[in-house]
Protein backbone atom coordinates (compact mmCIF):
# COMPACT_ATOMS: atom_id res chain seq x y z
CA UNK A 1 0.00 0.00 0.00
CA UNK A 2 1.60 3.42 -1.28
CA UNK A 3 0.52 5.51 2.10
CA UNK A 4 2.58 8.60 2.36
CA UNK A 5 4.68 9.24 5.26
CA UNK A 6 2.25 11.43 7.05
CA UNK A 7 -0.37 9.05 7.11
CA UNK A 8 2.10 5.97 8.72
CA UNK A 9 3.00 8.45 11.71
CA UNK A 10 -0.41 9.66 12.16
CA UNK A 11 -2.33 7.52 14.41
CA UNK A 12 -5.17 5.68 13.46
CA UNK A 13 -7.54 7.06 16.12
CA UNK A 14 -7.18 10.25 18.12
CA UNK A 15 -10.19 11.35 20.31
CA UNK A 16 -10.30 14.37 21.75
CA UNK A 17 -12.76 15.94 24.36
CA UNK A 18 -15.49 14.15 22.76
CA UNK A 19 -19.06 15.01 24.33
CA UNK A 20 -22.41 13.45 23.62
CA UNK A 21 -25.58 13.60 25.07
CA UNK A 22 -29.61 12.08 24.06
CA UNK A 23 -31.76 14.32 25.95
CA UNK A 24 -30.98 14.71 29.53
CA UNK A 25 -28.88 11.15 29.41
CA UNK A 26 -25.13 12.36 29.03
CA UNK A 27 -23.18 9.28 27.51
CA UNK A 28 -19.62 10.75 26.74
CA UNK A 29 -18.23 13.23 28.62
CA UNK A 30 -14.86 14.52 27.65
CA UNK A 31 -13.82 11.08 26.53
CA UNK A 32 -10.08 11.06 25.35
CA UNK A 33 -8.74 7.92 23.46
CA UNK A 34 -5.90 7.37 21.73
CA UNK A 35 -4.54 4.72 19.10
CA UNK A 36 -0.59 5.62 18.13
CA UNK A 37 0.90 4.67 15.64
CA UNK A 38 3.25 1.89 15.02
CA UNK A 39 1.55 -0.09 17.89
CA UNK A 40 -0.12 -3.29 16.59
CA UNK A 41 -2.62 -5.41 18.24
CA UNK A 42 -6.06 -5.08 19.00
CA UNK A 43 -7.67 -2.10 21.56
CA UNK A 44 -10.53 -3.83 23.81
CA UNK A 45 -13.18 -1.73 25.14
CA UNK A 46 -14.85 -2.56 27.92
CA UNK A 47 -17.88 -1.56 30.25
CA UNK A 48 -21.55 -2.35 31.44
CA UNK A 49 -24.31 -1.89 29.42
CA UNK A 50 -25.13 1.83 28.96
CA UNK A 51 -21.51 2.78 29.45
CA UNK A 52 -21.38 4.27 25.93
CA UNK A 53 -19.62 1.48 23.94
CA UNK A 54 -21.67 1.48 20.88
CA UNK A 55 -22.37 5.26 21.03
CA UNK A 56 -18.60 5.79 21.20
CA UNK A 57 -18.14 3.72 17.71
CA UNK A 58 -21.36 5.28 15.84
CA UNK A 59 -19.55 8.67 16.31
CA UNK A 60 -16.51 7.76 15.48
CA UNK A 61 -18.33 6.22 12.08
CA UNK A 62 -20.44 9.26 11.83
CA UNK A 63 -23.84 7.11 12.47
CA UNK A 64 -24.56 9.72 15.16
CA UNK A 65 -23.60 13.36 15.43
CA UNK A 66 -20.99 14.14 18.51
CA UNK A 67 -22.09 17.69 20.69
CA UNK A 68 -18.39 18.53 20.69
CA UNK A 69 -14.52 17.25 20.83
CA UNK A 70 -12.70 15.82 18.30
CA UNK A 71 -12.30 12.92 16.29
CA UNK A 72 -9.05 12.15 13.87
CA UNK A 73 -8.39 8.74 11.85
CA UNK A 74 -5.03 8.41 10.35
CA UNK A 75 -4.81 12.21 10.26
CA UNK A 76 -8.14 13.48 9.22
CA UNK A 77 -10.64 15.45 11.20
CA UNK A 78 -13.56 12.81 10.62
CA UNK A 79 -16.52 15.35 12.11
CA UNK A 80 -15.93 16.95 8.91
CA UNK A 81 -16.98 14.24 7.02
CA UNK A 82 -19.66 12.15 6.59
CA UNK A 83 -20.23 8.44 7.59
CA UNK A 84 -19.66 7.36 3.59
CA UNK A 85 -16.04 9.47 3.59
CA UNK A 86 -14.64 6.94 6.54
CA UNK A 87 -14.88 4.11 4.24
CA UNK A 88 -11.96 5.60 2.09
CA UNK A 89 -9.92 6.40 4.87
CA UNK A 90 -9.82 2.91 5.47
CA UNK A 91 -12.18 2.61 8.57
CA UNK A 92 -14.67 -0.18 8.67
CA UNK A 93 -16.98 -1.62 11.15
CA UNK A 94 -19.36 -4.40 12.16
CA UNK A 95 -22.58 -4.14 14.23
CA UNK A 96 -23.47 -5.92 17.36
CA UNK A 97 -26.65 -7.26 15.80
CA UNK A 98 -25.46 -7.75 11.60
CA UNK A 99 -27.01 -6.13 8.86
CA UNK A 100 -26.59 -7.92 5.58
CA UNK A 101 -29.34 -7.81 3.19
CA UNK A 102 -31.00 -11.42 3.70
CA UNK A 103 -32.11 -12.24 0.45
CA UNK A 104 -28.68 -11.82 -1.27
CA UNK A 105 -26.25 -14.49 -1.47
CA UNK A 106 -23.11 -14.39 1.05
CA UNK A 107 -20.85 -13.27 -1.91
CA UNK A 108 -22.62 -10.62 -2.96
CA UNK A 109 -22.85 -9.10 0.88
CA UNK A 110 -19.15 -9.37 0.63
CA UNK A 111 -18.76 -7.75 -2.87
CA UNK A 112 -21.31 -5.03 -1.56
CA UNK A 113 -18.33 -3.90 0.19
CA UNK A 114 -15.51 -4.86 -1.65
CA UNK A 115 -17.11 -2.90 -4.74
CA UNK A 116 -17.55 0.04 -3.01
CA UNK A 117 -13.65 0.77 -2.71
CA UNK A 118 -12.08 1.45 -5.69
CA UNK A 119 -8.28 0.30 -5.07
CA UNK A 120 -5.71 -0.13 -7.92
CA UNK A 121 -8.47 0.27 -10.62
CA UNK A 122 -5.93 2.21 -12.90
CA UNK A 123 -6.28 1.25 -16.55
CA UNK A 124 -7.41 -1.86 -16.21
CA UNK A 125 -10.99 -1.29 -16.79
CA UNK A 126 -14.06 -1.40 -15.46
CA UNK A 127 -15.27 -5.55 -16.16
CA UNK A 128 -11.69 -6.31 -14.37
CA UNK A 129 -11.98 -4.04 -11.63
CA UNK A 130 -15.46 -5.53 -10.82
CA UNK A 131 -14.08 -9.24 -11.51
CA UNK A 132 -11.59 -8.26 -8.79
CA UNK A 133 -13.71 -7.22 -6.28
CA UNK A 134 -15.49 -10.21 -6.51
CA UNK A 135 -12.16 -12.00 -5.98
CA UNK A 136 -11.30 -9.96 -2.74
CA UNK A 137 -15.17 -10.83 -1.89
CA UNK A 138 -14.12 -14.64 -1.97
CA UNK A 139 -11.15 -14.22 -0.31
CA UNK A 140 -12.69 -12.53 2.65
CA UNK A 141 -14.98 -14.90 2.95
CA UNK A 142 -12.15 -17.28 3.03
CA UNK A 143 -10.60 -15.40 5.67
CA UNK A 144 -12.98 -15.72 7.99
CA UNK A 145 -14.00 -19.60 7.11
CA UNK A 146 -17.25 -19.36 5.41
CA UNK A 147 -15.44 -19.87 1.14
CA UNK A 148 -17.88 -22.81 1.11
CA UNK A 149 -20.95 -20.64 1.96
CA UNK A 150 -20.16 -18.10 -0.64
CA UNK A 151 -23.41 -18.94 -2.67
CA UNK A 152 -25.64 -19.25 0.11
CA UNK A 153 -28.20 -17.18 0.51
CA UNK A 154 -27.52 -14.94 3.90
CA UNK A 155 -31.13 -14.97 5.51
CA UNK A 156 -30.66 -18.90 5.67
CA UNK A 157 -27.00 -19.20 7.82
CA UNK A 158 -27.10 -18.89 11.52
CA UNK A 159 -27.11 -16.04 13.53
CA UNK A 160 -23.18 -16.54 14.48
CA UNK A 161 -22.32 -16.95 10.49
CA UNK A 162 -23.65 -14.15 9.71
CA UNK A 163 -21.63 -12.01 11.83
CA UNK A 164 -18.62 -13.57 10.18
CA UNK A 165 -20.39 -12.27 6.81
CA UNK A 166 -20.49 -9.21 8.15
CA UNK A 167 -16.87 -9.29 9.15
CA UNK A 168 -15.82 -10.09 5.82
CA UNK A 169 -17.88 -7.60 4.24
CA UNK A 170 -15.70 -5.17 6.39
CA UNK A 171 -12.81 -6.75 5.09
CA UNK A 172 -13.19 -6.28 1.77
CA UNK A 173 -13.07 -2.59 2.42
CA UNK A 174 -9.33 -3.55 3.02
CA UNK A 175 -9.80 -1.14 6.64
CA UNK A 176 -6.76 -0.12 8.08
CA UNK A 177 -8.55 0.58 11.39
CA UNK A 178 -11.30 -2.12 12.20
CA UNK A 179 -14.11 -1.53 14.41
CA UNK A 180 -15.86 -4.35 15.82
CA UNK A 181 -19.16 -4.26 18.00
CA UNK A 182 -19.03 -7.59 20.04
CA UNK A 183 -18.54 -9.58 16.87
CA UNK A 184 -18.37 -12.85 19.64
CA UNK A 185 -22.08 -12.08 20.86
CA UNK A 186 -24.33 -15.11 19.85
CA UNK A 187 -20.96 -17.03 18.43
CA UNK A 188 -20.47 -20.62 19.40
CA UNK A 189 -17.28 -21.83 21.01
CA UNK A 190 -15.88 -23.09 17.85
CA UNK A 191 -16.68 -19.68 16.29
CA UNK A 192 -15.39 -17.58 19.00
CA UNK A 193 -12.14 -19.73 18.51
CA UNK A 194 -12.22 -19.38 14.75
CA UNK A 195 -12.44 -15.53 15.24
CA UNK A 196 -9.82 -15.11 17.89
CA UNK A 197 -7.56 -16.80 15.26
CA UNK A 198 -9.37 -14.47 12.57
CA UNK A 199 -8.72 -11.36 14.56
CA UNK A 200 -4.69 -12.14 15.03
CA UNK A 201 -3.88 -12.86 11.83
CA UNK A 202 -5.43 -9.18 11.08
CA UNK A 203 -3.43 -7.32 13.35
CA UNK A 204 -0.38 -9.25 12.33
CA UNK A 205 -1.05 -8.11 8.98
CA UNK A 206 -1.07 -4.31 10.56
CA UNK A 207 -4.89 -3.45 10.77
CA UNK A 208 -5.82 -1.97 14.36
CA UNK A 209 -8.74 -2.82 15.92
CA UNK A 210 -10.70 -1.47 18.33
CA UNK A 211 -13.03 -4.03 20.00
CA UNK A 212 -16.16 -3.73 22.40
CA UNK A 213 -16.18 -7.22 23.50
CA UNK A 214 -17.81 -9.19 26.83
CA UNK A 215 -16.25 -12.31 25.81
CA UNK A 216 -13.16 -12.00 28.27
CA UNK A 217 -11.73 -15.38 26.60
CA UNK A 218 -11.34 -13.51 23.19
CA UNK A 219 -10.21 -10.07 24.67
CA UNK A 220 -7.38 -12.17 26.64
CA UNK A 221 -6.51 -13.82 23.27
CA UNK A 222 -6.45 -10.50 21.09
CA UNK A 223 -6.14 -7.54 22.58
CA UNK A 224 -2.43 -5.85 23.54
CA UNK A 225 -4.44 -2.92 25.48
CA UNK A 226 -7.77 -2.68 27.21
CA UNK A 227 -10.21 -0.11 28.19
CA UNK A 228 -12.97 -0.03 30.69
CA UNK A 229 -15.22 2.77 30.22
CA UNK A 230 -17.52 3.70 33.24
CA UNK A 231 -19.75 7.04 33.13
CA UNK A 232 -18.66 8.41 30.03
CA UNK A 233 -15.13 7.96 30.35
CA UNK A 234 -11.93 5.87 30.52
CA UNK A 235 -11.32 4.40 34.30
CA UNK A 236 -8.98 1.88 33.25
CA UNK A 237 -6.40 1.61 31.03
CA UNK A 238 -3.58 -1.11 30.27
CA UNK A 239 -3.13 -4.85 28.82
CA UNK A 240 -5.74 -7.80 29.53
CA UNK A 241 -4.16 -9.22 32.66
CA UNK A 242 -3.69 -6.16 34.30
CA UNK A 243 -7.37 -6.09 33.58
CA UNK A 244 -8.05 -9.13 35.02
CA UNK A 245 -6.46 -8.30 38.15
CA UNK A 246 -7.63 -5.24 38.62
CA UNK A 247 -9.35 -4.46 41.22
CA UNK A 248 -11.48 -1.23 40.00
CA UNK A 249 -12.45 -3.69 36.59
CA UNK A 250 -13.13 -6.71 39.29
CA UNK A 251 -15.72 -4.30 41.12
CA UNK A 252 -17.06 -2.63 38.19
CA UNK A 253 -17.23 -4.98 35.35
CA UNK A 254 -16.23 -8.67 35.84
CA UNK A 255 -17.82 -9.21 39.00
CA UNK A 256 -15.71 -10.05 42.33
CA UNK A 257 -16.21 -14.40 41.44
CA UNK A 258 -14.27 -13.78 38.02
CA UNK A 259 -12.56 -17.06 37.54
CA UNK A 260 -9.42 -17.29 35.35
CA UNK A 261 -10.49 -20.53 34.39
CA UNK A 262 -13.47 -19.06 31.85
CA UNK A 263 -10.29 -17.35 29.99
CA UNK A 264 -9.77 -20.77 28.31
CA UNK A 265 -13.02 -21.67 26.86
CA UNK A 266 -11.95 -21.20 22.70
CA UNK A 267 -9.03 -23.55 23.57
CA UNK A 268 -11.66 -26.14 24.64
CA UNK A 269 -14.12 -25.68 22.07
CA UNK A 270 -13.05 -28.38 19.67
CA UNK A 271 -13.70 -31.49 22.56
CA UNK A 272 -17.76 -30.52 21.99
CA UNK B 1 -10.92 -19.81 -8.13
CA UNK B 2 -11.45 -17.08 -10.01
CA UNK B 3 -13.62 -19.04 -12.95
CA UNK B 4 -16.28 -20.10 -10.33
CA UNK B 5 -16.73 -16.43 -9.65
CA UNK B 6 -16.95 -15.40 -13.55
CA UNK B 7 -19.52 -18.43 -13.65
CA UNK B 8 -21.38 -16.91 -10.73
CA UNK B 9 -21.76 -13.18 -12.45
CA UNK B 10 -22.10 -14.67 -15.72
CA UNK B 11 -25.05 -17.29 -14.22
CA UNK B 12 -26.98 -14.00 -13.03
CA UNK B 13 -27.00 -12.43 -16.27
CA UNK B 14 -27.65 -15.35 -18.03
CA UNK B 15 -30.81 -15.20 -15.82
CA UNK B 16 -31.57 -11.73 -16.59
CA UNK B 17 -30.84 -12.28 -20.26
CA UNK B 18 -33.86 -15.22 -20.28
CA UNK B 19 -36.16 -12.77 -18.61
CA UNK B 20 -35.31 -10.30 -21.36
CA UNK B 21 -36.27 -12.43 -23.70
CA UNK B 22 -39.45 -13.76 -22.75
CA UNK B 23 -40.11 -9.70 -21.94
CA UNK B 24 -39.51 -9.31 -25.76
CA UNK B 25 -42.43 -12.71 -26.32
CA UNK B 26 -44.96 -11.05 -24.54
CA UNK B 27 -44.56 -7.64 -26.17
CA UNK B 28 -43.88 -8.66 -29.29
CA UNK B 29 -46.89 -11.20 -29.07
CA UNK B 30 -49.12 -8.65 -27.54
CA UNK B 31 -48.16 -6.31 -30.33
CA UNK B 32 -48.80 -8.90 -33.00
CA UNK B 33 -52.03 -9.64 -31.74
CA UNK B 34 -53.29 -6.23 -31.63
CA UNK B 35 -52.52 -5.66 -35.39
CA UNK B 36 -53.87 -8.66 -36.00
CA UNK B 37 -56.87 -7.81 -34.51
CA UNK B 38 -56.88 -4.62 -36.00
CA UNK B 39 -59.68 -3.09 -34.11
CA UNK B 40 -59.23 0.89 -32.55
CA UNK B 41 -60.36 -0.22 -29.64
CA UNK B 42 -57.36 -2.89 -29.59
CA UNK B 43 -55.04 -0.59 -31.16
CA UNK B 44 -55.88 1.96 -28.12
CA UNK B 45 -56.16 -0.52 -25.46
CA UNK B 46 -52.29 -1.73 -25.91
CA UNK B 47 -51.03 2.14 -26.26
CA UNK B 48 -52.35 2.74 -23.03
CA UNK B 49 -51.00 -0.24 -22.04
CA UNK B 50 -47.49 0.02 -23.47
CA UNK B 51 -47.65 4.02 -21.76
CA UNK B 52 -49.02 2.40 -18.62
CA UNK B 53 -46.10 -0.13 -17.96
CA UNK B 54 -43.86 2.68 -18.80
CA UNK B 55 -45.85 5.07 -15.99
CA UNK B 56 -45.37 1.87 -13.61
CA UNK B 57 -41.88 1.11 -14.38
CA UNK B 58 -40.53 4.78 -13.67
CA UNK B 59 -42.35 3.89 -10.19
CA UNK B 60 -40.33 1.12 -9.65
CA UNK B 61 -37.24 2.72 -10.26
CA UNK B 62 -38.24 5.03 -6.82
CA UNK B 63 -40.32 2.37 -5.08
CA UNK B 64 -38.99 -0.60 -6.03
CA UNK B 65 -35.32 0.21 -6.12
CA UNK B 66 -34.84 3.09 -3.71
CA UNK B 67 -38.30 2.21 -1.19
CA UNK B 68 -39.34 6.41 -2.44
CA UNK B 69 -43.22 6.43 -2.75
CA UNK B 70 -44.34 8.82 -5.27
CA UNK B 71 -47.70 10.46 -6.15
CA UNK B 72 -46.31 13.10 -8.36
CA UNK B 73 -45.47 10.47 -11.69
CA UNK B 74 -48.34 11.52 -13.53
CA UNK B 75 -47.65 15.00 -13.17
CA UNK B 76 -44.21 14.29 -14.36
CA UNK B 77 -45.73 12.78 -17.45
CA UNK B 78 -47.37 16.15 -18.01
CA UNK B 79 -44.51 17.68 -18.08
CA UNK B 80 -43.39 15.34 -20.61
CA UNK B 81 -46.51 16.27 -22.46
CA UNK B 82 -46.40 19.27 -22.29
CA UNK B 83 -42.67 19.77 -23.09
CA UNK B 84 -43.05 17.84 -26.06
CA UNK B 85 -45.86 19.47 -27.57
CA UNK B 86 -44.34 23.04 -26.69
CA UNK B 87 -41.13 22.60 -28.33
CA UNK B 88 -42.42 20.10 -31.47
CA UNK B 89 -45.13 22.95 -31.75
CA UNK B 90 -42.92 25.94 -31.44
CA UNK B 91 -39.81 25.01 -33.07
CA UNK B 92 -40.93 22.29 -35.56
CA UNK B 93 -38.11 19.55 -34.28
CA UNK B 94 -38.54 16.35 -35.01
CA UNK B 95 -39.96 13.56 -32.49
CA UNK B 96 -36.77 12.27 -31.23
CA UNK B 97 -35.71 15.63 -30.76
CA UNK B 98 -38.90 16.28 -28.92
CA UNK B 99 -38.38 12.93 -26.77
CA UNK B 100 -35.08 13.95 -25.91
CA UNK B 101 -36.13 17.47 -24.40
CA UNK B 102 -39.08 15.53 -22.30
CA UNK B 103 -36.69 13.12 -20.72
CA UNK B 104 -34.22 16.11 -20.01
CA UNK B 105 -37.06 18.24 -18.50
CA UNK B 106 -38.12 14.61 -16.69
CA UNK B 107 -34.45 14.84 -15.04
CA UNK B 108 -34.63 18.54 -14.16
CA UNK B 109 -38.01 18.06 -12.61
CA UNK B 110 -36.24 15.19 -10.22
CA UNK B 111 -33.31 17.20 -9.61
CA UNK B 112 -35.18 20.00 -8.16
CA UNK B 113 -37.54 18.14 -6.50
CA UNK B 114 -35.22 15.67 -4.81
CA UNK B 115 -33.80 18.69 -3.11
CA UNK B 116 -36.49 19.36 -0.98
CA UNK B 117 -37.78 15.88 -0.57
CA UNK B 118 -34.19 14.46 0.27
CA UNK B 119 -34.87 14.28 4.06
CA UNK B 120 -38.09 12.88 3.85
CA UNK B 121 -38.79 9.21 3.93
CA UNK B 122 -41.83 6.49 3.94
CA UNK B 123 -45.77 8.17 4.06
CA UNK B 124 -44.12 11.16 4.47
CA UNK B 125 -42.58 11.60 1.36
CA UNK B 126 -45.67 10.44 -0.10
CA UNK B 127 -47.42 13.10 1.02
CA UNK B 128 -44.58 15.79 0.00
CA UNK B 129 -45.13 14.13 -3.55
CA UNK B 130 -48.53 14.28 -3.33
CA UNK B 131 -48.21 18.05 -2.38
CA UNK B 132 -46.29 18.71 -5.44
CA UNK B 133 -48.55 16.56 -7.89
CA UNK B 134 -51.35 18.91 -6.91
CA UNK B 135 -49.26 22.11 -7.39
CA UNK B 136 -48.50 20.49 -10.78
CA UNK B 137 -52.13 20.05 -11.63
CA UNK B 138 -53.13 23.24 -10.65
CA UNK B 139 -50.16 24.18 -12.38
CA UNK B 140 -51.38 22.84 -15.82
CA UNK B 141 -54.97 24.61 -15.76
CA UNK B 142 -53.28 28.00 -14.55
CA UNK B 143 -50.71 28.66 -16.76
CA UNK B 144 -52.81 28.75 -19.84
CA UNK B 145 -49.90 30.60 -21.98
CA UNK B 146 -47.81 27.43 -21.41
CA UNK B 147 -50.61 24.40 -21.16
CA UNK B 148 -53.52 25.75 -23.28
CA UNK B 149 -55.46 26.12 -19.40
CA UNK B 150 -57.78 23.64 -18.82
CA UNK B 151 -59.12 23.16 -22.30
CA UNK B 152 -55.50 21.71 -22.87
CA UNK B 153 -53.48 21.55 -26.30
CA UNK B 154 -54.21 20.31 -29.38
CA UNK B 155 -51.54 18.07 -31.12
CA UNK B 156 -50.82 18.81 -34.39
CA UNK B 157 -49.76 15.62 -36.71
CA UNK B 158 -50.53 13.26 -33.69
CA UNK B 159 -51.21 9.37 -35.19
CA UNK B 160 -54.17 8.73 -33.27
CA UNK B 161 -54.44 4.06 -33.03
CA UNK B 162 -51.32 4.10 -35.08
CA UNK B 163 -50.06 0.78 -35.11
CA UNK B 164 -46.33 1.62 -36.28
CA UNK B 165 -46.74 3.93 -32.78
CA UNK B 166 -48.12 1.12 -30.94
CA UNK B 167 -45.14 -1.13 -32.14
CA UNK B 168 -42.73 1.60 -31.09
CA UNK B 169 -44.41 2.38 -27.27
CA UNK B 170 -44.58 -1.32 -26.84
CA UNK B 171 -40.81 -1.51 -27.89
CA UNK B 172 -39.97 1.18 -25.70
CA UNK B 173 -41.94 -0.06 -22.33
CA UNK B 174 -39.87 -3.34 -22.97
CA UNK B 175 -36.63 -1.95 -23.36
CA UNK B 176 -37.16 0.19 -20.57
CA UNK B 177 -37.89 -3.17 -18.12
CA UNK B 178 -34.71 -5.16 -19.57
CA UNK B 179 -32.99 -1.62 -18.74
CA UNK B 180 -34.18 -2.00 -14.84
CA UNK B 181 -33.95 -6.23 -15.31
CA UNK B 182 -29.87 -5.80 -15.63
CA UNK B 183 -29.53 -2.73 -13.55
CA UNK B 184 -30.81 -4.21 -10.88
CA UNK B 185 -27.79 -6.67 -10.61
CA UNK B 186 -25.03 -4.18 -12.09
CA UNK B 187 -22.58 -2.65 -9.11
CA UNK B 188 -24.92 0.67 -8.95
CA UNK B 189 -28.44 -1.56 -8.84
CA UNK B 190 -27.33 -3.41 -5.56
CA UNK B 191 -25.86 -0.43 -4.06
CA UNK B 192 -29.23 1.22 -4.68
CA UNK B 193 -30.97 -2.13 -3.27
CA UNK B 194 -28.56 -1.87 -0.62
CA UNK B 195 -29.63 1.67 0.31
CA UNK B 196 -33.22 0.78 0.36
CA UNK B 197 -32.51 -2.23 2.44
CA UNK B 198 -30.43 -0.47 5.23
CA UNK B 199 -29.16 3.10 4.98
CA UNK B 200 -27.20 3.24 8.18
CA UNK B 201 -25.57 0.25 6.36
CA UNK B 202 -24.15 1.10 3.34
CA UNK B 203 -23.17 4.29 4.62
CA UNK B 204 -20.76 2.61 6.69
CA UNK B 205 -19.49 0.31 3.70
CA UNK B 206 -18.95 3.39 1.65
CA UNK B 207 -21.72 4.09 -0.40
CA UNK B 208 -23.71 7.54 -1.36
CA UNK B 209 -26.46 7.17 0.59
CA UNK B 210 -27.84 10.23 -1.22
CA UNK B 211 -26.56 10.81 -4.40
CA UNK B 212 -27.85 7.25 -5.12
CA UNK B 213 -31.45 8.21 -3.86
CA UNK B 214 -31.22 11.68 -5.90
CA UNK B 215 -30.13 8.75 -8.78
CA UNK B 216 -33.30 6.39 -8.47
CA UNK B 217 -35.65 10.01 -8.54
CA UNK B 218 -33.86 11.57 -11.71
CA UNK B 219 -34.27 8.78 -13.79
CA UNK B 220 -37.40 7.78 -12.79
CA UNK B 221 -38.99 11.35 -13.25
CA UNK B 222 -37.36 10.88 -16.81
CA UNK B 223 -38.41 7.88 -17.48
CA UNK B 224 -41.94 8.94 -16.52
CA UNK B 225 -41.83 12.26 -19.00
CA UNK B 226 -40.32 10.29 -21.82
CA UNK B 227 -43.62 8.06 -21.20
CA UNK B 228 -45.63 11.57 -21.55
CA UNK B 229 -43.86 12.67 -24.92
CA UNK B 230 -44.80 9.48 -26.33
CA UNK B 231 -48.26 9.72 -25.55
CA UNK B 232 -48.55 13.04 -27.31
CA UNK B 233 -47.55 11.01 -30.38
CA UNK B 234 -51.03 9.16 -30.07
CA UNK B 235 -53.13 12.61 -28.77
CA UNK B 236 -54.97 14.26 -30.10
CA UNK B 237 -54.73 16.45 -27.81
CA UNK B 238 -53.91 16.96 -24.19
CA UNK B 239 -55.29 18.38 -21.10
CA UNK B 240 -54.55 18.53 -17.25
CA UNK B 241 -57.31 15.52 -16.87
CA UNK B 242 -55.09 13.37 -18.31
CA UNK B 243 -52.37 14.28 -15.56
CA UNK B 244 -54.78 14.08 -11.97
CA UNK B 245 -53.57 13.08 -8.61
CA UNK B 246 -56.22 9.78 -9.59
CA UNK B 247 -53.41 8.62 -12.47
CA UNK B 248 -50.60 8.94 -10.11
CA UNK B 249 -52.55 6.71 -7.76
CA UNK B 250 -53.20 4.15 -10.21
CA UNK B 251 -49.82 3.69 -10.78
CA UNK B 252 -48.81 3.41 -7.33
CA UNK B 253 -51.89 1.07 -6.88
CA UNK B 254 -50.28 -0.80 -10.15
CA UNK B 255 -46.82 -0.99 -8.41
CA UNK B 256 -48.04 -2.45 -4.91
CA UNK B 257 -50.45 -4.57 -6.89
CA UNK B 258 -47.39 -6.18 -9.38
CA UNK B 259 -45.52 -7.05 -6.21
CA UNK B 260 -42.27 -7.71 -5.74
CA UNK B 261 -40.91 -8.30 -8.69
CA UNK B 262 -39.43 -5.88 -11.21
CA UNK B 263 -39.78 -7.34 -14.17
CA UNK B 264 -42.90 -9.44 -14.09
CA UNK B 265 -44.37 -7.12 -11.46
CA UNK B 266 -44.39 -4.13 -13.27
CA UNK B 267 -46.08 -6.04 -16.19
CA UNK B 268 -48.52 -8.27 -14.52
CA UNK B 269 -49.60 -4.65 -12.37
CA UNK B 270 -49.76 -2.62 -15.43
CA UNK B 271 -51.92 -5.29 -17.29
CA UNK B 272 -54.10 -5.56 -14.54
CA UNK B 273 -55.02 -1.62 -14.33
CA UNK B 274 -54.93 -1.65 -18.20
CA UNK B 275 -57.53 -3.93 -18.79
CA UNK B 276 -59.53 -2.76 -15.64
CA UNK B 277 -59.41 0.70 -17.50
CA UNK B 278 -60.43 -0.90 -20.65
CA UNK B 279 -63.09 -2.60 -19.51
CA UNK B 280 -65.06 0.13 -17.72
CA UNK B 281 -64.39 2.95 -19.61
CA UNK B 282 -68.45 3.35 -20.08
CA UNK B 283 -68.46 3.98 -16.50
CA UNK B 284 -66.44 6.62 -15.72
CA UNK B 285 -66.64 6.98 -11.65
CA UNK B 286 -66.30 2.76 -11.75
CA UNK B 287 -62.57 2.25 -12.34
CA UNK B 288 -61.74 4.83 -9.47
CA UNK B 289 -63.89 3.31 -7.33
CA UNK B 290 -62.14 -0.31 -8.37
CA UNK B 291 -58.75 1.27 -8.16
CA UNK B 292 -59.67 2.17 -4.04
CA UNK B 293 -60.88 -1.18 -3.58
CA UNK B 294 -57.60 -2.75 -5.17
CA UNK B 295 -55.18 -0.60 -3.07
CA UNK B 296 -57.50 -1.82 0.18
CA UNK B 297 -57.25 -5.62 -0.81
CA UNK B 298 -53.73 -5.84 -1.75
CA UNK B 299 -52.87 -3.68 1.21
CA UNK B 300 -54.44 -5.71 3.38
CA UNK B 301 -54.46 -9.15 2.08
CA UNK B 302 -51.45 -9.45 -0.37
CA UNK B 303 -48.74 -7.40 0.59
CA UNK B 304 -46.50 -9.00 -1.32
CA UNK B 305 -48.84 -8.55 -4.48
CA UNK B 306 -49.41 -10.81 -7.61
CA UNK B 307 -46.03 -11.36 -8.18
CA UNK B 308 -45.93 -12.65 -4.43
CA UNK B 309 -48.62 -15.31 -4.60
CA UNK B 310 -47.84 -16.87 -8.18
CA UNK B 311 -44.14 -16.61 -7.73
CA UNK B 312 -43.38 -17.57 -3.85
CA UNK B 313 -40.07 -17.32 -2.78
CA UNK B 314 -37.04 -15.82 -4.73
CA UNK B 315 -37.91 -16.57 -7.97
CA UNK B 316 -36.46 -14.00 -10.60
CA UNK B 317 -37.58 -11.47 -7.72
Amino acid sequence: MSATPARDTAPPLAVTGLRKSFGGVRVLHNFELTIPARSPGAVAVLGQNGAGKTTLLNLITRLVPADAGRIEVFGHNVLASGARQLAGLGVARTFQSPRLLLDETCLNNVALGARSVRRGRGSAGRDRAGAAAMRRAADALDRVGLGAQAGRVAGTLPFGSRKLVELARALALQPRLLLLDEPAAGLSDLEEGRLAGVLSGLTDAGITLLLIEHRMALVAAVARRVVMMDGGAIVFDGDAAAAIASPLVRERYLGAGFDQVELTKPERSDHQ
Amino acid sequence: MASWIAGWMAREHVRAARTDLAMAVVFAAVAVFTAGHGSAFATTTTINFGLFTLLTASLQVMLGFSNQASLTQAGIYGIGAYVAVYVEMKSGVAMPVALLASLAAGAVAGLLLALPLARLREHILAMGTLAVQVILSEAFIHLPGLTGGVNGEAVPDALINSVPVMVTICACAAGVIMALNHFRISRVGRQVLAVKADETMAASIGINVRLLRLVAVVVSFAVAAGAGCLFTETAGFISPDDFTLTSSLAVLVAVVLGGRSVTWGTLAGAAAYSVLNAETTSLPGLSDLLLGIMLVVVLGYLPSGLTGITLPGRWRR
